[in-house]
């Protein structure tokens, strides 16, 4: 007689044999091929979802199939354990975002071991543990030393109401996710990294991961980080010693200028328009969108603007030139002012249209004729009515035409990041303390490497109003390490970012106490030879890794400077449904038919499966 | 009044925008008919519990076994690509494993004492080969599956291939059954750790797959030593005979000319023609 296949029964006999002889162990040996199969850590959530079980499911069958090839494979897992679905757990329902964190854990944790995946558990990393967290300290203290961590005031989404920093995600159409006050836009003191010493570095080396990431999210990093050469040109403005300074990739359009434009943010947009007829509106238009959060900003499309009443002076053609405040001008980007060029650029031509500005043309393409009432000629071509540079190709009139500048002292060639600094801090309880003492005498002390951790207190009250760390006197109030004089604790915590830049080195050597990693077991095991995850981290994630990597590298900390050698994004699982409404148009019936009808009409279809 | 629709809605705070789900759960109506129209008309979207169109991943394991899932998931899509979760997919890669776990346990008393070396491999009649030449075909197919890309979908596809060819081997040679079913297990067991280990056991060996070496490719089973070809006589196929595969035109028109077969379709007749391809088929032009 045939055994019946009790799937049950033999998975949970295997799953304690496996785990009785510690079958997937796994030590450095270094005179054996290694290969580390890393798939990215997740948040402790509560529950694991099918997209973990396919991430890790791939990632098992790599592990195992490489293993009986006779590879020395690393095949880690822990938790990204810090973050706001805890804090907010703990506003909702009281229970200690620690406790809810650890509950989560414990469960997801047998859940990936019910599945078979064959990680080695003693390699364990949860970030939130003091363990883990103290090292983000030490790595922030050595960015601090080498300034590249640095404290300057950012904007922020503020809920005037609750008193509290809000994420981007917190803000729900411009109100603050719990109390539905309007969000306004504030400036803090923030901690932010310095990511943009390394744009070049992050930029080039992405030439390396050409053929082994995916096209796609090279492509995304390569525009995050949004490097551009062009031109620093300064404009002045008439009546004044003001000047406007902007950056362009396009000098060679230099000619064909008809209006400048600001963004709301810049100081120079209400500053012109006082004592102008226009001062009223631009000071009701600045508001309008300073109240505005970003991401509101962001999905605005209709191009609005409002005239200072003021002009600037093209310094090549002393021609005079309307200054407007204009909508789709980024403070932040660039100089937040712009050349317009509507000819040139569609975005300046569209607004150019809608408040009737000329549009001048000053590049001919290089075959056929171009209509430039109908859009903007946007390509490379050759200079017209630009005086001494007509028939020259583009390519040629930027250089030339920034040279000029440059004899004439108004511009400069430059080469612009998109790439912005890291702001890591976060108004939060549920992160790493940033390891920062306050001093009325000798200002800004970082913690001593000997003091760290900086633990996080536990006894909190979770209110939903403001930094719950700001109320914790005992935390608060410290001793000055230089002076012994008492002194403030920073109450930021870090960006959750910065636990899963470093975590997969942290789990070739994941009890060190002296150190983050050991330099030679780090060294043994990196770079992570093939990394798994959703495409979804294109960006943040994954360049926060390369820069971490590369600035530990720097320090002396690991030999490698890119983290990931093979990256594969997986699909999503996705599950068809309809709706009710759909449901009603398959039948050919409406809201109004009755429910007996309905379930007869369903019956009918059951029958004609049938 | 009956109760509208609309009313019924409403009292249960579910709108039209809801999914379907709610309003089959709700009246207690057929729920297969629903996965029937999900299938016709429904839209694809990632999984999410404000859709409630989630899969659990415990359910599933409960219901099939962590084996099934892993399974199912690995075999629905190459890794790069985005799948629908679909009932029936799961079910097919349950009724797989079920498949594989009743044949070797059907076949574990009579190959768990065997042992083979290559030496007994040689000379093997053309069914044996055929069985031998498939295993081997298939671990080559893969590892290079899985070492290209992760195309882990296509290796298991060769899997359950060389499940079927082993189901209907008519040979009685147990170091030839044994070799299979060994590899077979070694093969399954990245995807479907469990099993494989269960397995491994059942057919009489020690420790588990995770230990053992992944297979490798024997060149000489891929070698196809006799081949089997079409004969067609008058264009229609009137014989299948089995020639080595090297043999030229007139190796094999000796064999086909003593198929009894061929014989009843030319005795007697004028043959004016034959084209042969070699490893293709033979085509003999007959007249009268």
């Amino acid at each position: 007689m045939t055994r019946e296949y009790n799937f049950k029964e033999i998975e949970e006999k295997l799953l304690k044999e496996w785990e009785e002889k510690n079958l997937f162990k796994t030590e450095e040996k270094p005179d054996k091929d290694k290969f580390y199969v890393l798939e990215m850590f997740p948040y402790p959530s509560g529950r694991i979802h099918m997209g973990h079980v396919r991430n890790y499911a791939i990632g098992d069958v790599v592990n195992r199939y490489l293993r009986m090839k006779g590879k020395n494979t690393l095949h880690p897992m822990g938790w990204d354990a810090f973050g706001m679905p805890a804090e907010n757990a703990a506003i909702k329902s009281g229970v200690h975002p620690a406790k809810w964190t650890y509950e989560n854990i414990d469960y997801m944790r047998k859940e990936l071991k019910r599945l078979g995946f064959s990680y080695d558990w003693d390699r364990e990393v949860t970030t939130c543990s003091p363990d883990y967290y103290k090292w983000n300290q030490w790595i922030f203290l050595k960015m601090y030393e080498k300034g590249i961590a640095y404290r300057k005031s950012a904007v922020v989404n503020w809920c005037p109401h609750d008193m509290t920093v809000l994420a981007n995600e917190q803000v729900i159409e411009g109100r603050c996710w719990r109390c539905d006050t309007p969000v306004v836009q504030k400036e803090i003191p923030s901690w932010f990294l310095r990511i943009t010493d390394y744009a070049e570095v992050l930029l080039d080396d992405l030439e390396e991961l050409k053929g082994k990431w995916p096209e796609a999210v090279l492509t995304m990093q390569k525009n995050w980080i949004g490097k551009s050469i062009g031109a620093t040109i300064r404009f002045p403005v008439e009546d004044s010693t003001a000047t406007i300074e902007v950056f362009t990739t396009r000098p060679d359009t230099i000619f064909g200028v008809t209006f400048m434009a600001l963004a709301p943010e810049h100081p120079l947009a209400i500053e012109l328009a006082k004592g102008t007829e226009q001062e009223e509106e631009v000071e009701a238009f600045v508001q309008k969108y300073l109240s505005m959060s970003t991401r509101d900003r962001n999905i605005i499309d209709e191009k609005e603007g409002v005239f200072t009443g003021r002009y600037a002076i093209n310094p090549m053609t002393g021609e005079k030139v309307p200054i407007w405040i204009a909508n789709y001008i980024l403070w932040g980007y660039g100089t937040g002012a712009i050349m317009a060029v509507p000819a040139h650029d569609e975005r300046d031509h569209e607004f150019a249209k809608k408040y009737s500005i000329p549009i001048k043309p000053v590049i001919k393409p290089l075959e056929g004729e171009w209509d430039y009432e109908e859009k903007a000629f946007e390509d490379e071509g050759i200079l017209i009515n630009s005086n001494g540079f007509d028939g020259l190709p583009s390519s040629q009139a930027k250089e030339k035409i920034t040279e000029e500048l440059e004899k004439k002292g108004i511009g400069e060639k430059t080469i612009n990041f998109r790439l912005r600094d890291w702001n890591i801090s976060r108004q939060r309880y549920w992160g790493t303390p940033i390891p920062i003492i306050y001093c009325d005498d000798c200002g800004t002390v970082p913690v001593p490497e000997e003091d760290l951790p900086v633990l996080l207190p536990e006894n909190v009250e979770f209110t939903g109003m403001g930094n719950p760390l700001e109320k914790v006197e005992e935390f608060v109030n410290t001793t000055c390490p230089k002076c012994g004089k008492p002194a403030k604790r920073e109450t930021d915590t870090m960006d959750t970012f910065i636990d899963s830049s470093w975590y997969f080195l942290r789990y070739c050597d994941p009890h060190n106490e002296k150190a983050p990693f050991d330099k030679e077991k780090a060294d043994y095991w990196m770079p992570v030879d093939l990394y798994i995850g959703g495409i979804e981290h294109a960006v943040l994630h994954l360049l926060y890794s390369r820069f971490f990597t590369k600035f530990l590298k720097e320090i002396g900390l690991v030999d490698v400077k890119e983290p990931f050698t093979q990256l594969l994004t997986q699909g999503m699982v996705l599950k068809k449904w309809i709706k009710i409404e759909k449901l009603l148009e398959i039948l050919g019936v409406d809201e109004n038919i009755t429910i007996d009808e309905l379930k007869k009409k369903i019956e009918n279809l059951k029958e004609k499966e049938k | 009044m009956a109760q509208t629709l609309k009313q019924f809605l409403e009292e249960n705070h579910l709108t039209v925008n809801d999914n379907a789900k709610l309003l089959f759960e709700k009246l207690g109506l057929p729920i297969e008919v629903l996965k029937e129209l999900e299938e016709k008309y429904g839209k694809s979207d990632k999984m999410s519990k404000s859709k409630h169109n989630t899969v659990d991943p415990d359910e599933m394991i409960e219901k099939y076994g962590a084996d099934t899932v892993r399974l199912y998931i690995l075999f629905a899509a190459p890794p790069q690509n985005s799948f629908d979760w679909i009932d029936s997919g799961i079910e097919g890669a349950h009724r797989f494993l079920k498949r594989v776990w009743n044949f070797v346990n059907d076949k574990a008393e009579e190959i768990k004492d065997i042992s083979y070396t290559k030496e007994d491999f040689k000379n093997l009649p053309e069914e044996d080969q055929k069985l031998r030449r498939k295993v081997h075909q298939t671990i080559k197919k893969v590892n290079e599956d899985i070492t290209r890309e992760y195309q882990f979908n296509t290796a298991i596809a060769a899997i359950m291939e060389l499940m079927n060819e082993l189901t209907s081997y008519k040979g009685n040679n147990k170091k030839v059954l044994k070799e299979a079913i060994e590899n077979l297990i070694l093969m399954l067991s990245p995807f479907t750790p469990f099993i494989a280990d269960e397995l491994w056991k059942t057919i009489g060996k020690d420790g588990y797959t995770i230990q053992q070496t992944f297979p490798e490719p024997d060149e000489e089973a891929l070698v196809e030593k006799t081949k089997e070809i079409p004969v067609q006589i008058n264009g229609k196929v009137r014989a299948k005979i089995v020639v080595p595969a090297d043999a030229d035109e007139e190796a094999v028109k000796q064999i086909a000319f003593e198929n009894e077969n061929v014989k009843k379709w030319i005795d007697g007749k004028e043959v004016v023609k034959v084209i042969f391809i070699k490893g293709k088929i033979l085509n003999i032009v007959v007249k009268g």
